[in-house]
């Protein structure tokens, strides 16, 4: 071994043990970066600062190459590195400089079945992985791992939403963020209400995320799906709006809006759950349906609001040709079986029909093929 | 009303032509200089960077430019001899996606025989779930694109018997949205890759009849771009790389010709690197390796004379897969 290499190993060393003494020390660490140097200035290159922690760019190579090597050297000697929680230090700056190198993540994964590693400070590092690379998907994978090693009465799901929310804002259109906060609804099911402002609230600042939208849409159909409502809600104002925009008849009270979405509906024969979560549903995607033109007029035509806008629309149309056509059975058909549906005999999705089919030939080709509206007649 | 759109401008400085002898230097060169920091943070996905080579170079027909011997030796020493399973490099652990990638390029220097099939077949097979989808190592992550890979590997290595196909077929169905498109799990935003991995699952399955193509291909051609690239998702910027996953999507469903050939190929040239050859993901940017196979690929779909033909399901020379016997499945309009 040369001089400069053991000079070398020996900088490395210390430098993995500076960050591994922040790591230690400070508990609260929030985020990580790299912070971009010219070159060595005779200093430590570990910043620390008000719970953040930083690393010289001029040495993050050295300090790779030294952990990576070390933790091969590790495992392929066959040693039990296993059980051996030595190596963590170098996992941290190895993983915190390359977050995608899965084996590392999974020599994480045997030390904590080993019980050489606690699950509370896991997840932080998980997290602090995610402050420097938001699209960490292994980090994300990491976290979901490690959940089922809690008590079901010490996880708070708000945080994990959290964390996707601090991802998501990071790096638009982050794909891995929002699987992840699909993961977490599956999981948690109390938070759609709140699910339902936090995603319009990023919507407003991130106009051209289409992943939120289709979050959003996913939130919509999982309330539909448990047949969710808000049991104080009395009032279906963006419904009712969004009925009278298509009607010269308009619509003012509950029993007028559905009469109109549901004509041959028998009241009596109907769940009263499964008719307020249709209500609540609907509203919802006639708010988003005038929540995205509201965004057109101010910002533009663009694909997010058009796309968002029409998969608002089919949750409507579809889920009342299904409401409309049978009521036991109107969750599985799936709207191409339904293609035979009468419209004449329903003057609302008729009289939508032939508006949505005048908004350009475009969108009567989607509404044709999506929503099964048929235009050949030329009759509307 | 305005129309934005997130977008590249091609000036009319970038390459109109193919730079084919600057690539196959750039293939050749990759990974000469081992010292170098990006090939040592590249290490965990090595083998696929081989396949990218290899398979970029064999549609150049300059495959002889890679020392197959060494190549091979490292693919065996990859191989895990207990799980069955291939590792990106050695030292690392055995995972689908490098499992795919070497029994690829053992399939293109047609010596399959050189690692344990067998071990390779009870490795996919191990992972497979009881909703029929699949992890993608024994730590548990579930993606559609670990089903695309289970069953190309099994067909490569015609052992396809050794799983529930039905029950696979079933999940990639599961994922299936409303807007034609499929995401990497149930529910999950559609998305070009994960979308050729379920085309390319249903070809090589042959159950192609499954896809709703109308809805399909209109989703895929919304991803074309006024530039003449394609994006992989509804506002992101255009990328090589959804030139190669869109593409053979169509291809696969017969559809190629719903989007602009001419323009596509105007934006493929253009991320060249005029200097160092290679392709990077958009106009102006550095090239990888990754790109550049998948560039080439894209070029060779659009019927580019100087390239071989690609097959649009496994991402091979189409020779190789006649030569092993394997059909897949496409629709023809």
């Amino acid at each position: 071994m040369e001089i400069a290499d053991i000079e070398n190993d020996v900088l490395c060393e210390k430098i993995i043990n500076d960050i591994n003494a922040v790591l230690t020390r400070d508990p609260d660490v929030t985020s990580f970066e790299i912070i971009p140097t010219l070159s060595y200035q005779n200093k430590s290159p570990v910043i620390h600062v008000e719970h953040n922690l930083g690393l010289e760019s001029w040495c993050a190579k050295h300090v790779y190459d030294f952990s990576h090597k070390t933790i091969l050297a590790s495992k392929l000697s066959g040693s039990k590195y296993i059980y051996n929680d030595s190596l963590v230090k170098y996992l941290n700056c190895a993983l915190l400089i390359n977050p995608d190198v899965t084996t590392f993540w999974h020599i994480r994964r045997q030390l904590v079945e080993k019980n050489k590693l606690k699950i509370q400070k896991e997840f932080q590092f998980a997290a602090l992985v995610l402050t420097k690379k938001p699209k960490a998907s292994e980090a994300f994978a990491y976290r979901r791992w490690l959940y089922p090693f809690q008590s079901a009465e010490s996880i708070d799901w708000s945080i994990e939403i959290g964390i996707c929310d601090r991802c998501a804002d990071k790096s638009l259109s982050n794909y891995h963020a929002w699987s992840h906060r699909q993961w977490v609804l599956e999981r948690a099911s109390h938070l759609l209400r709140s699910e339902i402002l936090h995603t319009e609230k990023f919507i407003k600042k991130h106009i051209s995320d289409y992943s939120c939208y289709h979050y959003r849409q996913f939130v919509l159909q999982t309330i539909f799906d448990i047949c969710y409502y808000d049991k104080e809600q009395n009032e279906y104002n963006s419904l009712r709006d969004f009925i009278n925009f298509y009607l010269v008849d308009g619509v003012s009270s509950v029993g007028e809006i559905i009469q109109t979405l549901l004509p041959n509906i028998d009241l009596n024969a109907t769940n009263e759950d499964k008719l307020k979560c249709f209500l609540y549903c609907c509203n919802f995607a006639a708010y988003d349906i005038k929540f995205c033109d509201d965004l057109k007029n101010l910002f533009g035509f663009r694909e997010s609001f058009e796309n968002h806008r029409r998969a608002s629309l089919r949750f409507i149309v579809e889920n009342c040709m299904r409401f409309n056509s049978s009521v036991e059975c109107y969750q599985q058909p799936p709207v191409s079986k339904l293609s035979k549906f009468d419209y004449s005999s329903n003057a609302f999705l008729m009289a939508l029909k032939k508006s949505e089919g005048m908004l350009g030939e475009q969108h009567r080709k989607w509404c044709s093929l999506f929503l099964n509206f048929d235009y050949s007649d030329n009759s509307d | 009303m305005a129309f934005i759109v997130n977008d590249v401008d091609i000036s009319a400085a970038e390459p109109k032509e193919l730079l084919f002898d600057k690539h196959v230097e750039y293939i050749a060169n990759h990974g000469n200089d081992q010292n170098d920091f990006e090939y040592c943070m590249t290490e965990f996905l090595r083998m696929s960077g081989i396949y990218w080579g290899v398979t970029a170079l064999d549609l150049m027909q300059q495959l002889e430019k890679l020392d197959r011997k060494s190549i091979v030796e490292f693919i065996k020493k990859c191989q895990c001899p207990t799980s069955g399973g291939v590792a990106a490099c050695e030292g690392h652990d055995p995972h689908m996606l490098y499992t795919l990638s070497a029994v690829q390029i053992l399939c293109i220097y047609d010596c399959l025989d050189q690692i344990d099939v067998a071990g390779v077949a009870r490795y996919v097979a191990s992972l497979q779930q009881p909703d029929g989808s699949f992890f993608g190592d024994k730590w548990g992550e579930v993606d559609t694109r670990f089903s695309f890979c289970a069953v190309a590997i099994l067909t490569l290595i015609n052992k396809l018997d050794v799983i529930n196909v039905p029950k696979a077929v079933e999940f990639v169905m599961s994922c299936c949205n409303a807007d034609g498109g499929f995401g990497s799990k149930p529910n999950a935003e559609s998305h070009a890759g994960l979308i050729y991995c379920c085309v390319g699952f249903l070809s090589i399955t042959n159950q192609l009849h499954r896809l709703d193509c109308e809805k399909l291909a209109w989703w895929l051609c919304e991803r074309q771009l006024p530039s003449g690239g394609l994006n992989g998702r509804p506002e992101k910027l255009p990328d090589v790389c959804y030139s190669w996953w869109v593409l053979a999507s169509l291809t696969i469903m017969g559809r190629l010709h719903w989007i602009s050939s001419d323009k596509l190929k105007v934006f493929i040239l253009s991320c060249q690197d005029t200097d160092t050859g290679g392709f990077s993901d958009r106009t102006g940017n550095l090239p990888d390796i990754f790109h550049t196979l998948f560039g080439l690929g894209a070029l060779s779909l659009l019927g580019h004379d100087k390239l071989l033909k690609v097959n649009p399901t496994f991402c091979m020379p189409q020779y190789v897969l006649d030569k092993l016997k394997i059909n897949t499945q496409i629709i023809s309009v």
